[in-house]
């Protein structure tokens, strides 16, 4: 790995608008990405390197991933404004057509009917999820990559 | 042009595309299609595809004038069960349509779920999208995006999966106003299959090279791939594993290595 070449990934993330870059080449990914809040001056946090590792290969691998924790935090919604975007079919969520690419939407976007949130993908087949309503996302109940059942709650749409 | 035009005429004559649309060039057959193509039974083709694209945006390279690339457009009724089928569907109809106008001894086949190879290099790659068609009745609009290379004879070396064309296989090449006319009267005629699950897999795996082969399979995009023997592919499409002894059933993922 280039020195010089990690300094301007850096220098690069830092001058754009990207919370995140993930770059995959010759067996090393190196993904660095900055805090939500933004502070000029701070480094990107984390940085893993090599890959593909051999070693940690989980011995049996688990079929269906724990679901994502339910919210503890303080976070307050008003379900009757709230509308729930669910999966309308079995697959693996993705947030972006790429994983180079930017989100589709973030919590605090706006969309409108017909808005693309995410990619569900089964079986090879990209399915594109758009909004049913106008409103604003309010949180993403799923990680990018990650398995989701029938109907389960993507993101919580709140209504104006 | 005239080519075009007998192309089109040939293809409406079969009666089962309502909507012919040639591009002189165009990104992505597929791409156009998500934004300007809302009829069934649409077939958009171009000769110039200059960012073609396979899932995640991963580039599809096709040199201008040599290959076939389009794409076809079907709605599915809200409620469609068997999407998961019409990627198997697609790529079983497109290999048996190669199949059908090559000399006898090339061997085509494909790897789970949509990959064709003629020689057990890439010929063809199928990029499958939906989107809602009608937000009243709630109709699947699927976009089946095809790229073969036919005539194309330099390729980019060093691919896990080297690629190849017919020409490179054969010697021969493939006019593409008699090939396309005879991928779609198969995709048409044998749309039947979508319904029955079990044939349909069946005549699949007869194309399949996988099955009791030791592969490396990626579970997700970045997951660490796993090792271990294809015992079958299901009659829903899932593929099944033997990794150490347990068998495991995967309805996503992705062949990384055959060993």
């Amino acid at each position: 790995m280039d020195l010089n070449y990690l300094k301007k990934l850096i220098k690069m993330l830092d001058s754009s608008n990207l919370s995140e870059i993930e770059i995959e080449e010759e067996g090393t990914k190196i993904r660095l990405s900055k805090p939500k809040q933004k502070i000029a001056t701070q480094l990107p946090t984390q940085i893993i390197t090599p890959y593909p590792s051999i070693t940690n290969i989980n011995p049996q691998p688990a079929e269906i991933k724990e679901k994502p924790e339910p919210t503890t935090s303080t976070e307050e919604f008003n379900m009757s404004k709230i509308f729930e975007v669910k999966a309308p079919m079995v697959g693996t969520f993705y947030r972006s057509p790429s994983p180079e690419a930017k989100p589709y939407v973030d919590v605090g976007s706006t969309v409108k009917e017909g808005t693309l949130l995410c990619i569900i993908e089964a079986m090879k087949l990209m399915n594109e999820i758009e909004s049913e309503v106008g409103g604003k996302i309010v949180k993403i109940l799923v990680e990018n990559g990650q398995p989701v059942e029938y109907n389960q709650v993507l993101f919580y749409i709140e209504k104006p | 042009m005239t080519e075009i035009l007998k192309l089109k005429k040939t293809i409406l004559e079969k009666g089962y595309i309502k909507n012919f649309v040639f591009l002189e060039s165009v990104n992505s057959t597929n791409t156009y299609t998500k934004e300007n193509i809302h009829t069934d039974d649409s077939l958009i083709i171009t000769f110039n595809q200059t960012a073609g694209r396979g899932r995640f945006e991963r580039v599809w390279i096709s040199e201008p004038f040599k290959n076939l690339t389009f794409t076809l457009v079907k709605f599915f009724e809200a409620g469609f069960k068997n999407y998961s089928l019409i990627n198997f569907y697609a790529t079983y109809i497109i290999a048996s349509s190669l199949k059908s106008v090559l000399p006898a001894g090339n061997n085509v086949s494909v790897k789970w779920p949509n990959d064709i190879l003629l020689n057990n290099k890439k010929i063809a790659g199928i990029l499958l999208e939906t989107v809602q068609s009608d937000k009243k009745d709630k109709s699947l609009k699927f976009i089946i995006g095809i790229g073969m290379n036919l005539n194309q004879t330099c390729f980019r070396e060093n691919f896990i999966y080297p690629a190849t064309s017919v020409y490179n296989e054969t010697g021969k090449s493939i006019d593409i106003s008699d090939f396309l006319p005879v991928i779609i009267t198969n995709f048409y005629e044998n749309i039947d299959l979508i319904e029955k699950p079990d044939i349909l897999i069946r005549k699949w795996k007869s194309f399949c090279m996988i099955i009791g082969k030791e592969i490396s399979f990626k579970k997700e995009l970045n997951s660490k791939p796993v090792t271990g023997r294809v015992v079958d592919v299901d009659s829903d499409g899932s593929i099944i594993i033997d990794v150490k002894g347990e068998k495991m059933k995967y309805y996503t993922g992705e062949i990384s290595f055959i060993f």
